[in-house]
C-alpha cells in the first residue's frame, strides 16, 4: 500500500486521562441543572482496603488451632469503661444505623430480626425508633443525632446501647439527606417532617456546641440512663487523632469510627470522594491515639466503612478493634445490588424504597435468614483465621499478626512489610 | 522445645544440686538457657542482679544506698567477664522490695534475677554446665524450687531471657514456662499500661508480670491467679510458678504440653518428662496431669 | 535369660545390641533403662524384649514384628507408627500412645494419657485403666478397646475404626462425628479371645461401640452464640 494516509483509517485513542466518560457525564449534569450531583451508596472511587494486609499464619513457632474441632470464642463485650451494663453480642458484628426513611421498613424489620438470629445490636439510624424493629432486635442501639428525629426520653428505655452522632464516613461534616421522594406520608409522620420536600438535617447537636457543652451534656445522660446504658461517639474518620482525644476527654465508653468507604442513602458525590480518609489508616490512628493516652484496654473501638467478610473482620480486630459494623454488605446479602439509585427510592428489591409495589416483593424472613447466614458465615471466616494464626479467641488477635503487602497500606499503618521487618516511618506494633 | 522441672520437700532438703540433676536429663529440650529457682532458704532478704553493662554498676549500688538498704554482705563475680553477677543479702523494709526492684531494673544493663527472703534465683544462657561452672549456686537446705532449660523460639537466646521470671509487682514470685503464647503482644501492652517494664521480647516475661500483678490485687493467691492466666494466656504452655509460701502448675487447655507429677517420701516432683524423675528415684510412676489443670500446694 | 545393661549406653547403640541379641537368643531383657527416648524402634526381629523398668518417649517406635514388654511406665508416644508385633506395658504410659498405629497389639495395664490411639489406621489397643481425653481421636482404622473409664471427647472425629467401652458415662463424653452403639456377637466373639489371650477379667456383654459417623460430619459450627433475648433492655 502507497500514498496518502487517508483520514478515516485512525488508531483508536482510549482515553486515560482525566477527560474520560465519567468526567464527561458530571460536567454535563452540572452545565445542566447548576448544582451539585447527590446520589445514594457513598465513595464508588478506588480506596485502599484491609485486603493490603495479610495475617501471619502460624507453623513451627507457634501451634494452630484446629478449624473445625477446637473452639474459638467469639462473645464481645463492649462499653465496659463507665457503663453497668456493658452491651454483651455474641459475635463482634454490629449492624450499622441505617435509617427507616432510606430504607424500608420491611428492610429495617429483616435485619432486626436477623440480629435476633446471631445474638448482635442493631442501630436505628436517623429514622427514628420503628416498632417492628424495636420487637425484633436481640439489643437496641439508639442514635443520638443533631436533628433528633424520632429522639426523646422514651428512646432511653429502649437503648442498650447509644450512639451520639457526629457524623459518618461518607459524608463528614455534612447532615443527613433523605430526598422527598422518599417522604411519604408514613414517613412524614413518622419523622414529623413535610410530605415531598427533601430533607437536609441539622448539622450541629443543638445541646452541646462544642466539647466543653459535650462534657456536661454527658454527664447528663450518664445521669439520666443511670449510668448503666454504654455511651459511644460516632465519628467520621477525618482528624481522627483530635477527635478521639476529644471524645474520650467527653467520657464515652465508646467510640465508632466510619471510614470514608462507608454507605449512605443519599450523599453529594463530592463528599463521599474526597472528604475524609478510609477506614483502615483510621483505625490505626484511632488505636494509636488511645494507647498514647493509655486508654487502649477502657475505651471500647468500632469501625466501619466498607467491611465486607471474615478477613476485614479479623484484621480490624487485629490492629485493635473491638467489633466492627456492617451497613452496605448487609443490604447486598438482602438482594441489594449497590445500582446507587437510593437517592431516588427507585429499588427493585423492596429495600432501599418507600414505594409500596417494590416492597410488597421483599420477603421479610427470607432477607432476615440471608442476613443472619452472611453474619455466620463472615464470623465463621473471621474465626477460621484467628484459629490458624493461634488465637482461641478472636480478640486475641495482634497487629503484630499482620503484614502490609503493598508499601501505601505499610506507610498508611505502620505494619511491616510482607518478608521483612520494615516500615516507612512510624512503626504500629513490636518488631523484632 | 523447653524443660520445666519442680521440686517440693516437706521438710527441707538440699535442693539446688536436685534441681540440676533433674535438668540435665532433660538438656536435650533446650540448650541455649537454664535456670534455677530455690525457695526457703535460711537467709535474711537476697538479691541477686546481673550487670551487662559495667557502667551500670556504680549506679546499682547508688540505689541501694538510696534505699537505705543495709548490706550484710555481698558478693560480685568476675568483672571481666561479658556478664556480672552481684549478689547480696540486704536489710530493708519490706515494702521497698518493690520499689528497688523497679528502680533497678529501669537501669539499662542491670536486671534483677531475683529479690526476696529466702529465695533465690539463678540462670545463664547456654548448656546447664555453663550455670554450674559461671555461678555459685547456693547449696543450703530448703523447701521447695523450679527451674528451666530453655530452648529459644522466638526471642533472642541472651541470659536475661532465660528463666525463671520474676516481676517487682510481686517480688517473691518467681515461673518457669514451656511453650508458646499467640497474644503475648497484646498482654504485654495491656501491661506496660499498668506499670510492667519489660526488658526482654520473652513471652514468658508477660506471663511473669500478668501473674504477679494479678497476685498483687488478689491478695497472693496463687491459685486464684493461676486461674486467670489459663483464661487470659492464648497458645500452648505449661507454667509452674512459686512464692515462698505456694509452689503452684497451670496447664493448656489442649493438653499440647507436657507436665508429670510424681510423689514419694517426703518429695513431690514436677516435670515436662517422666526421665527427669529417675535422677532422684529409680522406680517412677509419674501422672500425667490432665488438660488444663490448674493445682497449688501450701508450703 | 539374656540380658543387657543399659546403663551407659545410647538408644541407638542399646537398640544394635538388642537386634543382635535376637538374632542370636531370640529374647533379651533390658535392665536399668532409666526414662531413655526411642528405646527399641523399628525392630524388625521376632523375639521377646523384656525391659524392666521405665522408659522414655517413642518407646517402640515403628516396630515390626517383635514382642516388646515394659516393666514400667512408659513416655509420650509409646508405640508410634507401629507396623505389627507386640507391645504390652504394666503400668502406665503418657499422651499420644499408638499415635498412627498400623497393626499389632498394645496392651497398657495401667491408665493412659490423652489422645491414645490418635489418627491410628489399624491394629489393637487395649487400655485397662482410665484412658485420657481425647482417646481415640481421628482414626482412620483399627480398634481401641477402653476397659477403664474414658476421658471427655471420646473417638473426636473418628473417620473409620471402632471403640469399644464398658464405661457407663461414655454417652455423655462423645467427641464430635461419632456416635454410641451396641456391639455385635462377631465382635464380643472378639473381645472375649483378647480378654482371654490377655487375662483380662472383662466381660464382653457389658461393652458398647463407638463408631464414625458416616453422616451428618462436620456439622461443626464456628460460631455458637448464646442467646439471652431477655437481657435486653426494652424488658427490664
Amino acid at each position: 500500500m502507497s500514498g496518502e494516509i487517508k483520514q478515516e483509517i485512525q488508531p483508536k485513542d482510549v482515553q486515560h486521562g482525566v477527560w474520560n466518560q465519567e468526567t464527561l457525564s458530571e460536567i454535563d449534569y452540572k452545565a445542566r441543572y447548576g448544582k451539585h450531583r447527590i446520589r445514594g451508596c457513598g465513595a464508588t472511587r478506588y480506596m485502599p482496603t484491609f485486603d493490603d494486609l495479610m495475617i501471619l499464619p502460624s507453623q513451627l513457632s507457634r501451634m494452630s488451632i484446629d478449624t473445625y474441632r477446637e473452639p474459638c470464642e467469639t462473645r464481645t463485650v463492649l462499653g465496659k469503661r463507665f457503663a453497668k451494663k456493658p452491651l454483651v453480642i455474641e459475635t463482634p458484628i454490629m449492624i450499622a444505623g441505617m435509617s427507616y426513611g432510606a430504607l424500608s421498613k420491611e428492610a429495617k424489620t429483616a435485619l432486626a430480626k436477623a440480629t435476633a438470629l446471631t445474638g448482635t445490636v442493631i442501630s436505628n439510624g436517623e429514622g427514628g425508633l420503628l416498632p417492628e424493629e424495636r420487637d425484633n432486635s436481640y439489643r437496641q442501639s439508639i442514635q443520638i443525632l443533631p436533628s433528633r428525629i424520632g429522639f426523646n426520653s422514651r428512646s432511653f428505655e429502649a437503648a442498650d446501647m447509644l450512639e451520639f452522632l457526629i457524623g459518618i464516613g461518607a459524608k463528614p461534616g455534612l447532615s443527613g439527606h433523605l430526598m422527598g421522594s422518599k417522604i411519604t406520608e408514613e414517613i412524614g409522620a413518622f419523622r414529623q417532617l413535610p410530605v415531598g420536600i427533601d430533607l437536609h438535617s441539622q448539622p450541629r447537636h443543638g445541646d452541646s456546641f462544642g466539647a466543653d457543652d459535650m462534657v456536661v451534656k454527658m454527664q447528663q445522660i450518664r445521669e439520666l440512663t443511670n449510668w448503666e446504658t454504654p455511651i459511644f461517639i460516632k465519628l467520621a474518620a477525618g482528624r481522627v487523632r483530635d477527635d478521639v482525644k476529644i471524645a474520650v476527654k467527653v467520657g464515652a465508653d465508646g467510640i465508632i469510627i466510619d471510614g470514608a468507604q462507608g454507605g449512605t442513602g443519599a450523599a453529594p458525590v463530592m463528599a463521599t470522594n474526597h472528604l475524609g480518609i478510609p477506614t483502615m489508616p483510621a483505625l490505626v490512628q484511632a488505636v494509636k491515639t488511645l494507647e498514647e493516652m493509655g486508654m487502649k484496654d477502657e475505651v471500647s473501638l468500632i469501625v466501619s466503612g466498607g467491611i465486607k467478610d471474615g478477613a476485614d473482620i479479623a484484621k480490624a480486630l487485629a490492629i485493635g478493634a473491638d467489633a466492627v459494623a456492617i451497613g452496605t454488605s448487609a443490604m447486598v446479602a438482602m438482594g441489594c445490588r449497590v445500582c446507587l439509585r437510593c437517592h431516588t427510592g427507585v429499588c427493585g428489591f423492596g429495600i432501599g424504597t418507600q414505594d409500596e409495589a417494590s416492597r410488597a416483593k421483599f420477603d421479610i424472613e427470607a432477607a432476615a435468614e440471608k442476613v443472619a447466614n452472611y453474619i455466620k458465615a463472615i464470623t465463621n471466616e473471621a474465626v477460621l483465621l484467628a484459629k490458624s494464626a493461634g488465637k482461641t479467641k478472636l480478640r486475641n488477635l495482634e497487629r503484630e499478626d499482620l503484614r502490609s503487602l503493598t508499601l501505601e497500606a505499610c506507610a498508611m499503618t505502620g505494619i511491616p512489610i510482607v518478608g521483612t521487618d520494615y516500615v516507612f516511618g512510624e512503626r504500629f506494633g513490636f518488631g523484632d | 522445645m523447653c524443660g520445666i522441672a519442680g521440686i517440693i520437700n516437706r521438710s527441707k532438703t538440699e535442693m539446688s544440686d536436685k534441681l540440676l540433676e533433674m535438668l540435665l536429663l532433660i538438656q536435650h529440650r533446650g540448650p541455649d538457657a537454664s535456670g534455677i529457682a530455690v525457695y526457703g532458704l535460711d537467709e535474711g532478704i537476697g538479691l541477686r542482679v546481673s550487670i551487662t553493662k559495667k557502667d551500670a554498676f556504680p549506679l546499682l549500688l547508688e540505689l541501694i544506698a538510696k534505699f537505705e538498704a543495709e548490706v550484710v554482705k555481698q558478693e560480685i563475680s568476675d568483672l571481666e567477664k561479658n556478664v556480672v553477677f552481684y549478689e547480696a543479702e540486704l536489710n530493708i523494709a519490706e515494702a521497698d522490695i518493690t520499689k528497688l526492684h523497679e528502680a533497678i531494673n529501669l537501669v539499662d544493663g542491670l536486671y534483677v534475677h531475683s529479690f526476696g527472703r529466702g529465695m533465690k534465683v539463678y540462670k545463664d544462657g547456654g548448656l546447664i554446665n555453663n550455670l554450674i561452672n559461671h555461678q555459685k549456686i547456693d547449696k543450703g537446705l530448703a523447701t521447695h524450687g523450679i527451674g528451666h532449660v530453655r530452648m529459644a523460639t522466638e526471642s533472642a537466646e541472651d541470659i536475661n531471657a532465660a528463666h525463671p521470671f520474676v516481676s517487682p509487682f510481686y517480688p517473691d514470685l518467681s515461673i518457669v514456662h514451656n511453650g508458646q503464647f499467640t497474644n503475648y503482644f497484646n498482654l504485654r501492652r495491656s501491661l506496660e499500661n499498668k506499670g510492667a517494664n519489660f526488658k526482654t521480647l520473652n513471652d514468658s516475661e508477660a506471663a511473669s508480670h500478668l501473674l504477679a500483678y494479678r497476685m498483687l490485687k488478689n491478695g497472693g493467691d496463687l491459685e486464684e491467679a493461676l486461674n486467670y492466666a489459663s483464661e487470659e494466656l492464648d497458645g500452648i504452655f505449661c507454667i509452674i510458678a512459686a512464692t515462698s509460701r505456694q509452689i503452684g502448675f497451670v496447664k493448656d487447655k489442649l493438653g499440647i504440653k507436657p507436665l508429670l507429677l510424681f510423689q514419694k517420701d517426703e518429695m513431690t516432683l514436677l516435670g515436662s518428662e517422666q526421665i527427669e524423675f529417675t535422677a532422684l528415684f529409680s522406680d517412677v510412676y509419674a501422672e500425667e496431669m490432665d488438660p488444663g489443670e490448674v493445682r497449688v500446694w501450701n508450703i | 535369660m539374656e540380658y543387657l545393661d543399659a546403663s551407659n549406653l545410647t538408644s541407638e547403640d542399646l537398640n544394635a545390641l538388642i537386634i543382635e541379641k535376637l538374632k542370636a537368643y531370640g529374647e533379651v531383657a533390658l535392665e536399668n533403662p532409666h526414662s531413655m527416648h526411642n528405646l527399641a524402634i523399628g525392630l524388625k526381629e521376632q523375639g521377646k524384649i523384656m525391659v524392666k523398668g521405665s522408659t522414655g518417649f517413642f518407646t517402640g517406635g515403628f516396630l515390626e514384628g517383635s514382642t516388646l514388654t515394659v516393666e514400667g511406665n512408659t513416655g509420650w508416644y509409646t508405640g508410634d507408627n507401629m507396623m505389627s508385633g507386640e507391645i504390652i506395658v504394666t503400668k502406665n504410659t503418657g499422651c499420644n500412645a499408638g499415635v498412627y498405629l498400623n497393626g499389632g497389639t498394645m496392651v497398657i495395664y495401667g491408665g493412659t494419657g490423652s489422645r491414645v490411639g490418635y489418627a491410628m489406621k489399624g491394629g489393637t489397643i487395649i487400655v485397662c485403666g482410665p484412658a485420657g481425653r481425647w482417646a481415640g481421636q481421628m482414626t482412620f482404622g483399627g480398634k481401641l478397646i477402653l476397659l477403664g473409664s474414658v476421658g471427655k471427647q471420646v473417638g473426636e472425629s473418628m473417620y473409620k475404626g471402632v471403640i469399644y467401652t464398658q464405661d457407663q458415662a461414655a454417652k455423655d463424653n462423645l467427641g464430635g462425628n461419632v456416635y454410641l452403639d451396641s456391639i455385635s456377637e462377631a465382635e464380643i466373639k472378639e473381645l472375649k479371645e483378647l480378654f482371654e489371650k490377655y487375662e483380662l477379667n472383662a466381660d464382653p456383654q457389658n461393652f458398647s461401640a463407638i463408631r464414625p459417623a458416616t453422616t451428618g460430619r462436620h456439622t461443626y459450627v464456628l460460631f455458637k452464640p448464646e442467646l439471652k433475648p431477655e437481657l435486653a433492655k426494652k424488658y427490664g
